[in-house]
Formats: C-alpha cells, sequence, structure tokens
C-alpha cells in the first residue's frame, strides 16, 4: 500500500469516527428537541385531545387563541413578573457583586451563602415559602403578630397583589445568588490598571463604577440580562407550587397555562395547548431577539 | 499611631450583606428545624423556629408511610444515571465539535444555542406522546433520556469552549504515532478535561435531582417512578391539606439537604464551574 492510498483511508476511518461520536447527541437533539418542537406546530393545526386520531382543523386553535382572555392574562403576568424579577435582580446582584468583590472580611462565607439557594430546587423552595407565607400557621405572620405589627393574619397568597409578590420574592431568592457570580466573574475580568488610574485621576468611588465597571462589563451584562428574561419566560415551578395560578386563574404563567390544557386530567385539549406553545416559542424567542438587538445597538454606540 | 476610624460606608455595607445572607439562609433554616417539630407544633404555627420538642416523627412516616424511601432512591438513580449519560454523549460530542471543522459545524452549534430559547413546557407533550408511543411510559429510563437531552445543550458548549482552550500540541504529536481519532480522545483529552468534566457532572446532577415539570409529566400515569421533588409536591396537590403538613416538611428537607451538604463541601467546584462557562461562552 502506498501512502497517498493509507492516509485516504485514515482519513475515511477518522471520519467514521468523528460521525459515530457526534451522532448520540444528534439522535437526543432529534427526538427531544426537533420533532417534539415540529410535532407540536402540526398538532396546533388540529382537534385533538389524546385519545382519538388528531383531526385538521386549520387556522380554528389560533382563532380561539386571539380571543382567549385568560391567556393573554397569562402573557401579561409574564411580562410582568420577568420585568420586576429583571429590575430588582440585575441591580441587586450587581450591588452584591461589587461588595463582595472589595475588600471585606468574610467575603468568602457571604459570596457562598447568598448563592447557596442556587443549587436548591425551586420547586421544593416553593412549598417551604408556602408554609412561610401560609396565613394561620406561617411563621411570617407569627412574626408580624408576635412584634406587634399586624392584629389579623394576613392572607399572603389569598391575594392576587401579595401572591405576585412572593412569587418575585421566591425567584429573587433562588436567582440572585447565581447573578451575582456571574457579575463578579465578570468584574474580576476587569485590569486592575484601569481602577488604579481612575484613582489617581481623583475619581470618586461612584464614578469608577459608571465610568469604568459599567462599560468594562459590556457584553457580560448584556448576556446576563437576557439569561434572567429567558428564565422569566420559563417560569413554572414557583407559581405551580405557590398558587397554582389562582386565586381565579390571576396569577396564572405562561407555563403553566400550557401545562394545564397539555396534562388537565379533565378536558385536556392537546391541539389548543400546543397552538397556545407555538405562540409562546414566538413571544420568547422575539422578546429575546429584540432584547439582543437593541442592547447590541447601545453596546456599539458606547 | 494611627487610630482605626470606623468609616459608616463599611458599616453599611456589612449591615446589607448580613441581611442579605440571613435572606438567602432564613427559609432553609426554617425548614430545617420545622421538620423536627411534632405535627401539633408545626401546625399552631407561631413565631418560633426551634422546636419546642425534637421530634423525629415526620421523618418516620415520609420514610415509611408516604414512599419517601422509593422516591429517595428514584432520585438518586435518576440523577446519577443523568450524569453517567450526559458525561458519555456530551464529552465526546464536545471533542468533535472542539477540535475538527466541517461544513454542518456552525449549524450545530448555532442550534445548540438557540435550543435555549425554547421553553421546556412546549416540548414536554410530544416527548409524552413518544414516550406513549414507545411504551416507554411509565419507565424511570424516560425520565433520564428527557433530562439528559434537555440539560445537553448547555453543558456541550461548556466542554466544548473548555476543551477548545486546551493546547493542541500533544494532539498533534499522538496523530504523527499513529494514535486514532478516538484514542486520542479516550487516552488523551479526557483525562486533561478532567476539571470541566468534573463541572458538568455536578451541573448535571444538580438540575436532574432539582427538576420538576420534566419527571412530573413523565410519572403522571406511574407514581413508583417519581423523584423526590414530585413526590413532595404531589401531597399538597393531593389534597390530604393540612394532615400531610408534616410529612410534606420532612421530604423537602430530604429533597433539599443532600444538595447543600454537597454544596457547603465542594462550592469551588459550582462557583468556577459558572464563572469558567459564561465567561467563555
Amino acid at each position: 500500500m502506498n501512502k497517498a492510498v493509507k492516509s485516504r483511508k485514515n482519513s475515511r476511518i477518522k471520519g467514521i469516527q468523528m460521525f459515530l461520536m457526534l451522532l448520540p447527541m444528534l439522535v437526543l437533539f432529534f427526538l427531544f428537541c426537533a420533532y417534539p418542537l415540529f410535532d407540536s406546530i402540526y398538532l396546533s393545526f388540529t382537534k385533538y385531545n389524546g385519545f382519538t386520531e388528531p383531526v385538521f382543523n386549520g387556522l380554528a386553535n389560533y382563532k380561539r387563541l386571539f380571543s382567549d382572555s385568560s391567556w393573554w392574562r397569562a402573557v401579561l403576568n409574564t411580562f410582568e413578573l420577568t420585568v420586576m424579577a429583571y429590575v430588582i435582580q440585575i441591580p441587586l446582584s450587581l450591588l452584591l457583586a461589587i461588595l463582595v468583590n472589595s475588600k471585606i472580611k468574610g467575603q468568602n462565607f457571604f459570596r457562598t451563602i447568598i448563592f447557596l439557594p442556587n443549587v436548591t430546587s425551586t420547586a421544593i423552595i416553593g412549598i417551604i415559602f408556602f408554609f412561610m407565607f401560609s396565613s394561620y400557621n406561617g411563621i411570617v405572620n407569627g412574626m408580624l403578630q408576635g412584634a406587634g405589627l399586624i392584629n389579623r393574619p394576613v392572607e399572603w397568597l389569598g391575594n392576587v397583589t401579595s401572591a405576585k409578590l412572593i412569587i418575585i420574592l421566591l425567584n429573587t431568592w433562588s436567582q440572585v445568588g447565581y447573578l451575582m457570580i456571574l457579575f463578579l466573574a465578570a468584574i474580576q475580568k476587569i485590569p486592575t490598571e484601569l481602577y488604579e488610574s481612575a484613582t489617581l485621576d481623583g475619581a470618586s468611588k461612584w464614578q469608577q463604577f459608571k465610568c469604568v465597571t459599567l462599560p468594562m462589563l459590556g457584553q457580560m451584562f448584556q448576556v446576563i440580562s437576557m439569561m434572567c428574561i429567558l428564565n422569566g419566560f420559563q417560569l413554572f415551578d414557583s407559581v405551580k407550587v405557590l398558587t397554582g395560578g389562582g386565586p381565579g386563574n390571576q396569577t396564572s404563567v405562561m407555563a403553566l397555562y400550557i401545562y394545564n390544557y397539555f396534562f388537565n386530567s379533565t378536558g385536556a385539549q392537546q391541539g389548543y395547548a400546543s397552538a397556545v406553545s407555538v405562540c409562546a416559542t414566538f413571544i420568547t424567542a422575539a422578546v429575546g431577539a429584540l432584547y439582543f438587538l437593541v442592547t447590541s445597538k447601545k453596546f456599539k454606540e458606547n | 499611631m494611627k487610630k482605626k476610624r470606623i468609616k459608616p460606608g463599611r458599616v453599611l455595607c456589612y449591615a446589607f450583606l448580613t441581611a442579605m445572607t440571613i435572606f438567602s439562609a432564613f427559609p432553609l433554616i426554617y425548614a430545617f428545624f420545622g421538620s423536627f417539630k411534632s405535627s401539633v407544633e408545626f401546625l399552631n404555627g407561631g413565631a418560633n423556629i426551634l422546636p419546642a420538642q425534637w421530634d423525629f416523627s415526620s421523618y418516620a412516616k415520609a420514610w415509611k408511610e408516604a414512599n419517601f424511601a422509593r422516591y429517595t432512591l428514584n432520585s438518586l438513580f435518576i440523577s446519577g444515571m443523568t450524569v453517567v449519560l450526559t458525561l458519555i454523549v456530551g464529552s465526546m460530542a464536545s471533542y468533535v465539535l472542539a477540535r475538527t471543522s466541517f461544513r454542518a459545524k456552525p449549524a450545530i452549534i448555532g442550534l445548540l444555542g438557540l435550543v435555549m430559547f425554547i421553553p421546556n413546557v412546549v416540548l414536554i407533550f410530544p416527548i409524552f406522546k413518544m414516550c406513549q408511543s414507545l411504551n416507554l411510559m411509565g419507565n424511570i429510563w424516560s425520565i433520564i433520556i428527557t433530562q439528559t437531552a434537555s440539560g445537553l445543550p448547555f453543558l456541550v458548549i461548556l466542554m466544548q469552549s473548555y476543551m477548545v482552550s486546551i493546547s493542541r500540541e500533544i494532539d498533534e504529536a499522538a496523530e504523527m504515532d499513529g494514535c486514532s481519532f478516538f484514542r486520542l480522545f479516550y487516552n488523551i483529552m479526557l483525562p486533561l478535561s478532567k476539571p470541566i468534566l468534573a463541572t458538568v457532572a455536578l451541573f448535571a446532577f444538580k438540575n436532574a435531582w432539582n427538576s420538576y415539570l420534566l419527571p412530573l409529566a413523565l410519572s403522571l400515569s406511574k407514581p413508583e417512578i417519581r423523584p423526590l421533588t414530585v413526590g413532595v409536591i404531589a401531597l399538597k396537590d393531593m389534597g390530604e391539606g393540612i394532615s400531610a403538613w408534616n410529612i410534606m416538611i420532612a421530604g423537602s428537607v430530604l429533597a433539599v439537604f443532600p444538595m447543600v451538604i454537597v454544596y457547603l463541601f465542594m462550592n469551588r467546584f459550582f462557583i468556577e464551574g459558572i464563572t469558567s462557562g459564561s465567561v467563555k461562552g
């Protein structure tokens, strides 16, 4: 065998090995992501209850979707909770990252404990919050009453506004440490010389933050914000466990609404749920893309 | 001699960090001590965090009557197998994506990034249907495979970006010596990637252990394959109401504290894993 033939044979073997090594991931990707997505799109044009064969019914599901006020209520709630999460969590986690990064004692301890919630299950913590905020035997009411701040137990989860606040509180609890660590990593990448020269120029801490830290965060700020937004749109566990969408479907969010239509034991409507899913995917992708475009432009201007 | 002055800004900083630390730890501390209260004491509520009398009956009940022994085993099995599958499938794929170039590669990497935009809840019903037609419904492997598939895109990107940064010199030398593509991966790349593999294993375990939506949907027809998260929350939805509260709080502690303890011992890996992944990716 001459050299050329041998090397061609080798490269063919390499090609086969490459393909075989990539194959398992591709199979999983197609079976559990691409196929389900296309199946959802197909089902969204049918009337389907999970038992009998799906029947094509054109755009009927989409027409129904547009006049389904409780769906748009859930969409609105999702936006509301996402915006609130963003407004609270991004500044808070950035502030924490800066504080933890400064020369203080016990920074490792603070960092470790503030990140701790991120390793726990949001669904289970939902149960714990549910106990803490239950009206007659929850510890929050117990403490508030003990301190004489309230006379009667507050119905935290029975009222739409306070229920939403508790959902936000739970999400802030579980997210802030994670976002803090991401910001911390980005801050530590900023060269210290920049701060040194800023100090020499007599810049105050606030000026340093505004003129060095924020611009240098740039792309990372965008990535972290995007993550915060995408998490908001996937919101499910905390709402399902804390309120189940109640009272009266008024705290429902997109993912929970879809789940209930798919898996409700009485009267599931999978065709319609698929149309709602497709709509939710569009909304999520559109918001993600829009945010990305707007912020990219802004960063370029800077 | 200079006298140390206490700056008000510094005090404020400590006060704020301490408050956040208490906020972060409180629900866990509350749950931990609450699970040792007697059923009556827990239901009476009040402002006490510590139990008046230590009582272990909630755990005994959860373990024996509420099937939590089974759920704990399920959680361990699901999370363990997810880690194994993720490492095998993910490390091979990341290696190919890090070390070769072919026409479809940018498309594959792009798709992995895009997948993160698709809400999980959108995919779960078709997966549910697929498992039904493959007769996998009620099989614990349906949860394991779905969990692996849903975590892979992010973890593959994480591993790929680490492997790209490993020097190619060793590869080239080994290739000159006639080492095949797969042997190169197995004998050289894997040992060099140990740190990122450890991080990925930890992440995959954590995600599988804490996952709720996927195992909830896939164990609807068969409660015996439920992991802890689904088992605990099922008690809330079953309408047994207040009588099951002490079992639920004990179950919550069982579901949450293993991860907390692992984290407290290995927090380096968690935090470094996140930062290395995010900064490069």
